[in-house]
């Protein structure tokens, strides 16, 4: 039955719907999913001279980021560096609704945490909350699907209720930096029917660009006793 | 710009509308077709030439399904109507369609079950005086039913063709009362005729005077319009009636949002929209733009819902294939061209226009009123551009050009996409709310004002004429401009390649510019003698493009007045002046047009008689005489018209004659340029023939004659005939009338012209064309060409 599925069945859908690279627009072959093979050369994991504390690259062995900005978590990575094509696909995975993204770039996220093991001890995965209107109207919470693919395959505790967000935000995306700042300040509680103190905890985001959604996350752990305040995103803008 | 997603249906959809449009011209049996196709699908499964025998394939079973539709079981209505063209017998049916009251008759499509206790198939267009009829009722009655019949003009509507692409070919009337029977229904069909019932009747009961309009844009009825849609026509906005991609992706975006809230799961709400999508097709009964939409949606749907990046331009292409698939005779109508074109161009043509912003990536880079300029600018720049692309298609097919719509647009499709919402709103709430009426009220008060200001606008011409030739090459002009755009916008490796398609697409267009204007150039006298049915309509086209009306036809209460017979044929010349327009005398199957002429075109002189002068109806026409600055000449004795090439006399009324009897007063005129000779009589009867006699005998003998009064015996008197002795004439008359004409008597008299005797119920039109030495005559419904070389 299988076998006439994908024997018959498969090349019609895909003469229909082909497979399109999301990087490039360009045709896909079978056994690839959402890139050709010279745009998956552009998911190149985000290693070499960066920040112990932030993840930035360091210029000069300096963090900018660091110089101007007291951040609340201990640690922060990224997987990727950003370019066109990591945004496309953290773009297709939030706004067009294709979620199977998400297990891909899961895949690579458990890939790189093998690989170079940043966190020690995470007891706690959780990823950053949408405000449930928001939530509704994109129908899903796109870290959610990525902290539940990286909690299976590295079986940590998944929460992803362990804060909510109280406050509908504006989207970050057009702001500049302190308005980012006064925009996120305030907007998360924690959820009290979990037990956060002295636990390792993993923050999960899509994009880190100032940091300020993950940082006022952080600060509500840290004022709650918690032990340890990792962060990880997909990747840095 | 990122390159554009692979379309792998977009090829094959191409080769198969050409195997279609190959197929309409191409007449073999299809036996053909069927071992063509089998031979090239066989041939294609060798590795080596794969592509090109499907495409050969593809490509004949275009012109297979095409010709499929040119043959009818035995028991098919169409098969019966070729062998009996009328036939009135006791019918069995149903009724599917909406019954629309036109005048004082009920019409509806009628789907045949039996006729004479015999099963048929097939529809047939049905029309009845017995009001109470409904949608989905099962009919018997006894009707007479008739073959459609072709049209008799030049250029005029194509109605045979029109209906045979909705597989009508005929049409009946009841005879007697018609019984409703109950029916076995479908649960679905009963389920979607109630809430087509539904609906309707809210619509009738909760918008009043704006019903119609409501009907067109909610379920794509848009019988009810008929003044309206003059008026959005000329404003450009008529797209907006058709329901269209607008209206349904309005619908879907409203019914998508809601069922959101309600359920969470998404591909559960995605399944549920396609169904709704299928039942709002078939309650708009699947016109080609509904269709187009409603497939191209689910399409993008189901895309969603196994999680592919829909490729818009392949979704497009299936639709296409899908719908000539189902009815390949639609690839001929207007409106699937227009649908189409203007998605293609949407999709291709507008997205290389760089100072808007499209993707949902730069458009969240906007603030506020950015946002809404580029909104304002994106309706601006694609209205323009799909003005500009629809143009030729609709130049071709209405003689228009019209650039209205992108002003209108600018309102027009904001208020739309709030107006289409609102009603929904009214026609699905429990009770009627006095405050949203009340504010869709005010909105169509502000809708119908800005039509009306955007069809005054001066960017409408209802006179363009374009042929297919030229069509071609507008669109070659056009697109080969379009792709050159997009060779600046990216830089690719493929640079030199674009640039030999862009300047091959444009020499080509040159040449084909060449000879589509060569053909225009001509020193021919062209006489048309249009079939009005019961009157006189002739047009006479000088050699220096002088444009003559003699008479104009009967009044517009009757099947074939000057709009339906002759007004097709000006538009499509380009013809909006007429230099000199002769009315022969006060009779109204002669005058009958004249209101019309008078509002649509230009007259320059009007000649006219003394005698029609000092009726009551003169009074009528009086103010837009004035009005439109036009000369009025009246005939009191014999004179000529002042043209340069060829001769045009008048030699009837003159100062020597007068009769009570008006037909006897008409004006009577003589052509002739070079060997070629017309006289027109008018309605002359014996006494005015007599004068003619009497006082011209030496002008009177010519080679084709206008004969007298629609083919009356109290005309065309022996010794008129020998005086003239004319090798052509033409009665212009209808078959059925209340006259009898023409009569048999006359018929006799004109026995000896044989084949030469044209009458406009049996040959429909006649054109002849002539360069003084021989002429070239054409009918229109009788089909006869002949060119006659041996005049002198």
């Amino acid at each position: 039955m299988k076998s006439i599925f994908t024997n018959f069945l498969n090349p019609i859908i895909d003469l229909i719907f082909p497979k399109i690279c999301l990087g490039c627009n360009c045709k896909l072959g079978r056994e690839q999913t959402f890139l050709c093979s010279e745009c998956e050369a552009f998911l190149e994991f985000l290693t070499g001279n960066i920040c112990e504390i932030c993840g930035s690259i360091k210029v000069e062995n300096q963090c900018r980021t660091c110089e101007t900005n007291t951040f609340s978590f201990d640690k922060a990575c990224s997987v990727f560096h950003f370019n066109q094509v990591v945004q496309n696909l953290i773009h297709e995975l939030k706004y067009s609704e294709m979620t199977k993204i998400a297990k891909y770039l899961g895949g690579f996220t458990v890939e790189y945490l093998e690989k170079f093991q940043p966190f020690k001890n995470v007891d706690i995965i959780s990823p950053v909350p949408l405000h449930k209107v928001k939530k509704r109207a994109r129908g899903f919470n796109q870290a959610e699907f990525l902290t539940k693919e990286i909690a299976k395959k590295m079986n940590w505790q998944h929460t992803p209720n362990l804060v909510l967000r109280k406050k509908f935000t504006k989207t970050q995306t057009k702001l500049k930096r302190n308005q980012r700042q006064i925009n996120v300040s305030g907007a998360f509680v924690l959820n009290p029917k979990f037990d956060v103190a002295q636990k390792n905890i993993l923050i999960v985001d899509d994009v880190f660009t100032t940091g300020s959604t993950v940082n006022a996350f952080s600060k509500l752990l840290k004022n709650n006793a918690v032990s340890k305040i990792y962060v990880l995103t997909i990747a840095r803008a | 710009m990122p390159k554009s997603p692979p379309s792998p249906i977009v090829l094959p959809a191409i080769i198969w509308i050409s195997g279609i449009i190959a197929g309409k011209y191409l007449h073999a049996p299809q036996i053909y077709f069927i071992i063509a196709t089998v031979i090239f699908l066989i041939f294609s499964c060798l590795k080596k030439f794969r592509l090109h025998f499907l495409i050969l394939a593809i490509f004949s079973l275009g012109i297979l399904r095409i010709s499929l539709t040119t043959i009818f079981p035995i028991n098919h209505i169409n098969s019966i109507v070729q062998s009996y063209p009328q036939l009135m017998q006791p019918i069995n049916g149903r009724i599917i369609s909406e019954v629309r009251k036109v005048e004082d008759s009920f019409r509806f499509t009628l789907e045949i079950d039996e006729i004479a206790d015999v099963k048929v198939d097939g529809k047939i267009n049905f029309s009845t005086r017995q009001a109470g009829l409904k949608y989905g009722d099962a009919v018997s009655m006894v009707a007479f039913i008739r073959k459609i019949a072709k049209n008799s003009n030049p250029s005029s509507f194509d109605y045979q063709e029109y209906l045979a692409s909705k597989n009508i070919f005929a049409s009946g009337y009841a005879k007697t009362i018609i019984k409703v029977k109950d029916s076995k229904k479908t649960f679905l069909k009963n389920i979607i005729i109630n809430i087509r019932k539904f609906i309707r009747g809210r619509i009738e009961n909760r918008f009043g005077t704006n019903a119609g309009f409501i009907k067109a844009i909610v379920i794509g009825d848009k019988s009810e319009l008929a003044e309206w849609r003059t008026t959005l026509n000329k404003a450009g906005l008529s797209h907006l009636l058709a329901v269209s991609g607008l209206h349904v992706g309005i619908l879907y975006l409203i019914i998508f949002s809601l069922l959101k809230l309600l359920i969470r799961n998404r591909n559960i709400v995605r399944v549920s929209l396609i169904i709704l999508l299928i039942i709002y097709g078939e309650i708009c009964s699947w016109s080609p733009s509904v269709s187009r939409a409603v497939i191209m949606l689910s399409l993008y749907l189901v895309a969603k819902i196994i999680q592919r990046k829909p490729a818009p331009k392949n979704i497009l292409a299936i639709s296409l294939i899908t719908i000539t698939f189902i009815q390949p005779s639609q690839l001929f109508s207007v409106g699937l061209q227009l649908s189409f074109t203007a998605v293609f161009v949407l999709l291709n043509i507008v997205p290389r226009i760089r100072f808007i912003k499209l993707r949902k990536d730069e458009l969240e880079l906007l603030s506020g009123t950015k946002k809404i300029l580029n909104g304002i600018l994106i309706i601006f720049v694609s209205s323009g551009i799909l003005n500009i692309f629809m143009a030729p298609i609709i130049a071709f097919n209405f003689n228009q050009f019209n650039m209205n719509g992108i002003i209108g647009n600018l309102i027009g499709i904001p208020l739309i996409s709030i107006l289409l919402p609102l009603s929904l709103l009214i026609i699905f709430l429990p009770v009627g709310m006095i405050f949203y009426q009340n504010s869709f009220r005010l909105l169509m008060l502000f809708f119908d004002k800005w039509s009306g200001f955007s069809a005054s606008l001066p960017m409408f011409s209802g006179f363009i004429s374009i042929n297919s030739l030229q069509m071609i090459v507008i669109y070659l002009i056009l697109f080969s401009l379009a792709f050159h755009m997009k060779k600046e916008a990216i830089k690719t490796t493929k640079k030199t390649k674009k640039k030999n398609i862009f300047f091959l697409l444009l020499i080509s267009a040159s040449i084909m510019l060449f000879f589509s204007f060569r053909r225009e150039s001509s020193n021919n006298l062209k006489i048309t003698f249009f079939d009005c049915g019961l009157g006189d309509l002739f047009l006479v086209e000088t050699p220096d493009n002088e444009i003559i009306l003699i008479d104009s036809g009967p009044p517009d209460f009757t099947y074939q007045h000057f709009e339906k017979s002759a007004f097709p044929y000006l538009k499509n010349n380009g013809i909006s002046t007429l230099d000199w327009v002769i009315i022969t005398h006060a009779h109204n199957d002669h005058y009958g047009g004249l209101e019309f002429v008078l509002q649509e075109l230009k007259i320059k002189n009007l000649v006219v008689t003394d005698e029609f002068q000092k009726r009551k109806i003169w009074k009528t026409f009086e103010d837009k005489i004035e009005q439109e600055q036009c000369e009025v000449i009246t005939i009191s004795d014999t004179t000529h018209l002042p043209l340069q090439t060829m001769k045009f006399k008048i030699l009837h009324p003159n100062n020597s004659f007068y009769s009570k009897n008006i037909n006897n007063m008409s004006i009577a005129v003589r052509m002739d340029y070079f060997d070629f000779s017309v006289l027109f009589t008018g309605d002359l009867e014996k006494e005015g023939e007599n004068h003619l006699l009497l006082c011209y005998p030496e002008f009177l003998d010519c080679d084709f004659l206008k004969i007298g009064h629609h083919g009356s015996k109290t005309s065309s008197s022996i010794e008129f005939i020998k005086a003239v002795t004319p090798e052509y004439g033409f009665i212009s008359t209808s078959l059925k009338n209340r006259f009898s004409f023409p009569h048999e008597v006359t018929l006799e008299k004109y026995d000896f012209l044989g084949p030469n005797l044209f009458i406009s119920g049996i040959d429909g039109a006649l054109q002849i064309i002539t360069d003084g030495k021989k002429a070239h005559f054409k009918t229109f419904l009788s089909d006869k060409e002949f060119v006659d070389d041996t005049l002198e």
